[in-house]
């Protein structure tokens, strides 16, 4: 294979590669979208609880 | 020598082809190693009956912006903090029986054997495992009723590994028998359970794994109106200055900052709709 060749190969596998990132890094399926029939937990969210001890810890 | 060159092209395009496509798309078998730590939170969505009043709100309140997008031909909203997508947003208005709510997701090393898990304890199935390019999912209601997604992922998401503003960054578990919600979701996720304070009779139990983690204590048992759930909370600058603009906006404050209440770092509010998240500014 001489040079010319070899240049013209490695050219389209780095275009080939390129496009794959690309279209890999899209981010058209970040999340999940379900939906489910389930009552919330709050009774409509008017009330929480009053006591919160503790806390986040990083 | 054309034929050969061809050959070997197409034979280098293919393999690169199935290596990244067939990663991003395909389902993935049982990995040696799991992309996430089963046990962390990956995602959230806000199941709501009314997608533009939480477009408005959780915008106006937390700088969120928005991308419309497509699950299927349902559509689905994409919540971004900064370029980071943090949240979705669906609408279960066509559901009679959804609750508008936050829906967590925890990380697991196998969705159908964690199913079964949960359905040995005593939980239900919400949504049977389904195959999604980033994941494979189902939704449970555990053995004391509190809905959570499960999420078998194929790959790493972005996401900080610190505490960073406008992200979700904790997640507390309401129990109203937090001996039993502690063994459950250790056999869940591989917990390391430790008491960090114990007060008013509350033990706070942190959940540790190697990247965030979570919380849980057991609800009074004079507080009737609170179902068992996963809280998640959303780190803040101001937790108590935000009060004033969550009731202008439409939602309401329904647990305020007070000094007891975590030096007035915190404060649980409900969005024009109804579903629940707690408010943090962290370290506090």
């Amino acid at each position: 294979m001489n040079s010319a060749k070899r240049v013209t190969r490695i050219m389209i596998l780095a275009v080939v590669i390129a496009a794959a990132l690309v279209a890999s890094s899209c981010e058209g399926g970040v999340g999940v979208g379900v939906s489910t029939g389930y009552p919330a937990r709050y009774g409509g969210g008017t009330s929480g609880p009053p006591i919160f001890v503790g806390g986040p810890s990083y | 020598m054309m034929l050969k060159l061809f050959t070997a092209t197409s034979l280098g395009t293919a393999c690169v082809l199935v290596a990244v496509f067939g990663l991003a798309n395909a389902p993935a078998p049982a990995a040696a190693a799991d992309p996430v730590e089963p046990g962390t939170f990956v995602w959230h969505d806000l199941l709501t009956r009314d997608v533009a009043g939480a477009r408005r709100f959780y915008g106006e309140l937390l700088g969120w912006r928005f991308e419309d997008t497509k699950r299927g031909d349902r559509p689905y909203i994409v919540a971004r903090a900064g370029a980071t997508p943090v949240a979705g947003i669906v609408d279960v208005s066509g559901i009679a029986d959804a609750g508008t709510q936050w829906l967590s997701f925890m990380a697991v090393a196998n969705v159908d054997t964690t199913v079964a898990l949960f359905q040995s304890g005593g939980g239900k199935v919400l949504v049977q495992p389904r195959d999604l390019p980033l994941a494979r999912v189902a939704v449970v209601a555990d053995p004391q009723g509190a809905p959570l997604g499960l999420a078998q992922m194929r790959r790493d998401i972005p996401g900080a590994t610190q505490p960073t503003a406008s992200h979700f960054f904790w997640q507390e578990y309401l129990a109203r028998d937090a001996g039993q919600a502690l063994g459950f979701y250790k056999q869940v996720a591989g917990y390391n359970a430790a008491i960090s304070d114990s007060r008013l009779g509350v033990e706070y139990h942190v959940l540790r794994k190697a990247r965030g983690g979570a919380g849980l204590f057991q609800l009074p048992a004079n507080v009737t109106d609170v179902q068992p759930n996963w809280l998640p909370y959303v780190l803040v600058d101001d937790a108590a200055s935000l009060a004033a603009r969550v009731t202008s906006l439409g939602g309401r404050v329904i647990v305020s900052a007070a000094p007891e209440r975590r030096n007035n770092s915190l404060i649980v509010v409900a969005d024009p709709a109804g579903a629940v998240l707690a408010l943090q500014k962290y370290p506090f």
